[in-house]
């Protein structure tokens, strides 16, 4: 999962970014000015946008509506440190999926981003089973066959956002664009090893095979 | 008088003229016809008399004469006393009277009544046995051919005028129940008038009445539907309502404001401690966690001592200035405070003051100053000159302080001196600021009566000028 960060406040920027990091297992990018924040979002993917509202170059109101003026469905969280409800419901009113006011738990932060992707995926529930494979959101564990798996860090990222996207092709450069931040070398085949160790891992002995081989488009995984 | 309503004090007050008047009507009718009255019946004594007195002239036989003027003068029905007498010169017996003669002629020496000069009348009013009487007595020359020898006749004719004054005890009477009658009617027609007249006062105090706090201006008096007396009233209630409108809502967003800086570094503070917790770090880390807390803890810090100095100074605003001070001093002192921020910027500041004496308030008129100076140096590019500038112009002092940062854009001069504004460019920065400094200058200035004037322009860079009328 790929969010953007746009708050004009460095210091809480970063935190935000590390926590999204560290606690939902998102790939980041941070914008510090409005405008800028605005050409990320309309011209990446995004699976959440984390929108503070008092920017500079445009506020965080203004870019919502231009976010949902191009169509663009990404989740977005808006983050306010007022606490009159004006505020929120003119951000929820114009196209915000959810609120936070300053200054915010940390742990709460990272579950609503969490709840936000998920339901951007449909997939209202933590848990997801698919073709045997189960996978708890909230813990990372992965059971195949109700048997525990253990995955790197990025391998669950990668099975994760399969699940979300089930029944659907996934590009080689969707899971680039969703898993890693920005300035990440796109031009490596870590994705092809990435995936292929997660079929071993997941099917060792080559009966299931989850992840089938779309040639010359991608990889789907079907319910 | 103060806590009366209007309705009473004109009701009390056109009460008391009505009374007043119907009173001196009253007075008037009853002296009148009191007068008119007596008149009749000095009217019909003098008749009676005179009347008399041609008898007794024009008869010649004393019998006939006695019967004639007994006949005359004896009572009558309406008149239920009547008394009389005829007698000449002094002489101590009548040659006619009356059974009540001789008392009414004892009444008579006894009120000291002196006898009427030859041809007056003499009209006295005597009581007698309790009732109210009108007596004439008229003294004449003799011309009767019975009595050649006498040289003057008295004849002295006395009527009950209780009747006369019956009637003008019921007149009375009519008249107070009129009087009385017409000051409850007028009450009572002035207190209709009045609460008529008084209605858009209470409607405009309804209207007034329902005002709720929030949203004061909607609540404003339509002036065009308010009677021509009222409308100075609702003119100068809008714009009250105006005023307190705008104040409520500076204080609104003042407060919105400022809930919004001290919450920006709290969310820092709290979002750092607890990404630090997230899961185990290394010394460093934490360190880095502690020394941004501490920023943060040092931003709030100045934030609240600057609300409370803005604070502060509104309130002291209201107070006129005591301290003469002389502004060379100031400014050196001022330099001299900054310098260590200026040398770490390597930044020149250069003082160049008239010695003016000047009557402000000391500490707020340098902390105006020394803000304004913070932000030169805060904004001004490093290894440079600012200069500080006092000179004397038509009445006003002049404190110029120039720095060769960067042209201002005109559209933010524009807000420079509002509450926790701060440039774009400089928000983002760690500038340390809380968008106050200015802001608290401005209002500082104000209350001296001066006022801060911003030029700024590439080349020259930026001179803000606080002007202050020296008098």
């Amino acid at each position: 999962m790929r969010a953007l960060v746009v708050e004009d406040e460095v210091t809480l920027a970063n935190n935000i970014a590390q926590a999204l990091r560290e606690g939902a297992g998102f790939a980041v990018d941070i914008s510090n000015d409005g405008l800028e924040g605005l050409h990320f979002a309309t011209t990446n993917p995004y699976d959440l946008v984390v929108l503070d509202l008092m920017l500079p170059g445009m506020n965080g109101m203004d870019i919502l509506k231009n976010i949902r003026d191009k169509g663009i469905k990404t989740a977005v969280l808006i983050m306010t440190a007022r606490d009159t409800s004006e505020d929120i419901i003119n951000g929820l009113n114009v196209g915000a999926d959810d609120y936070l006011t300053k200054p915010f738990d940390v742990g709460e932060f990272i579950a609503r981003c969490k709840a936000l992707v998920r339901r951007s995926y449909s997939e209202p529930s933590p848990e997801i089973t698919i073709s045997g494979i189960r996978i708890n959101t909230l813990k990372k564990q992965v059971f195949v066959s109700d048997k525990p798996v253990t995955l790197t860090a990025l391998e669950y990222k990668t099975l994760e956002y399969f699940f979300m996207r089930c029944n659907e092709i996934v590009t080689k450069t969707d899971l680039l664009e969703h898993l890693y931040d920005q300035d990440w070398d796109r031009d490596s085949n870590v994705i092809e090893v990435h995936i292929s160790s997660l079929r071993k891992k997941l099917d060792p002995n080559k009966t299931l095979n989850p992840i089938k081989t779309m040639r010359g488009y991608g990889y789907i995984i079907e319910r | 008088m103060s806590s009366l309503s209007i309705k009473k004090r004109v009701g009390i007050n056109v009460t008391i003229v009505i009374f007043v008047v119907i009173s001196i009507i009253s007075i008037l009718a009853y002296t009148e016809f009191k007068e008119a009255l007596e008149r009749n019946l000095d009217y019909r004594l003098r008749s009676d008399a005179m009347s008399a007195y041609i008898l007794l002239n024009s008869a010649h036989d004393d019998k006939l004469i006695k019967e004639h003027i007994s006949l005359l003068l004896s009572p009558k029905t309406d008149y239920h006393l009547r008394g009389y007498a005829v007698w000449f010169d002094q002489e101590k017996t009548a040659l006619i009277n009356s059974d009540t003669f001789k008392e009414i002629k004892t009444i008579l020496d006894e009120h000291d009544t002196p006898a009427p000069e030859t041809g007056k009348f003499n009209f006295t009013n005597i009581t007698y046995k309790g009732k109210p009487c009108r007596v004439i007595w008229v003294s004449l020359k003799n011309k009767a051919a019975n009595f050649p020898d006498k040289k003057s006749v008295n004849i002295l004719v006395a009527i009950s005028s209780r009747h006369a004054w019956g009637e003008i005890t019921s007149f009375m009477n009519v008249l107070l129940l009129v009087g009385a009658i017409s000051i409850w009617a007028s009450v009572g027609l002035i207190m209709w008038i009045l609460r008529w007249a008084l209605r858009p006062i209470d409607d405009m105090a309804k209207k007034m009445n329902i005002i709720s706090l929030p949203n004061v201006s909607s609540h404003e008096l339509n002036i065009d539907e308010t009677v021509l007396e009222l409308q100075p009233f609702a003119t100068a209630w809008d714009s009250m309502l105006n005023r307190l409108d705008k104040a409520i809502q500076q204080e609104k967003r003042f407060t919105a404001d400022a809930s919004h800086e001290l919450r920006t570094p709290l969310a820092v503070m709290k979002s750092t401690l607890q990404v630090a917790k997230l899961k185990d770090r290394d010394a460093d880390y934490y360190r880095q966690a502690i020394d941004e807390s501490l920023t943060s803890m040092q931003r709030m810090e100045t934030l609240i001592d600057q609300l409370l100095e803005l604070a502060r100074c509104q309130e002291q605003s209201l107070q006129p200035s005591k301290d003469e001070v002389n502004i060379a001093e100031i400014l050196s002192d001022i330099a001299e405070q900054h310098k260590n921020n200026a040398t770490q910027k390597q930044q020149n500041i250069e003082v160049d003051s008239c010695d003016t004496m000047i009557r402000c308030n000391k500490s707020q008129l340098s902390r105006a100053i020394s803000n304004i100076l913070a932000n030169a140096i805060k904004y001004g590019p490093s290894n440079s000159k600012i200069s500080v500038i006092a000179t004397i112009n038509d009445n006003n002092l002049l404190i110029k302080v120039h720095d060769c940062g960067g042209k201002i854009a005109a559209e933010e001069i524009e807000f420079l001196f509002e509450r926790f504004y701060r440039g774009d460019k400089v928000r983002t920065s760690s500038s340390g600021g809380v968008g106050l400094g200015l802001s608290l200058a401005k209002e500082i200035v104000n209350s001296h009566r001066g006022e801060i004037i911003v030029e700024s322009n590439a080349k020259a860079g930026t001179v803000f000028t606080i002007s202050l009328p020296i008098n």
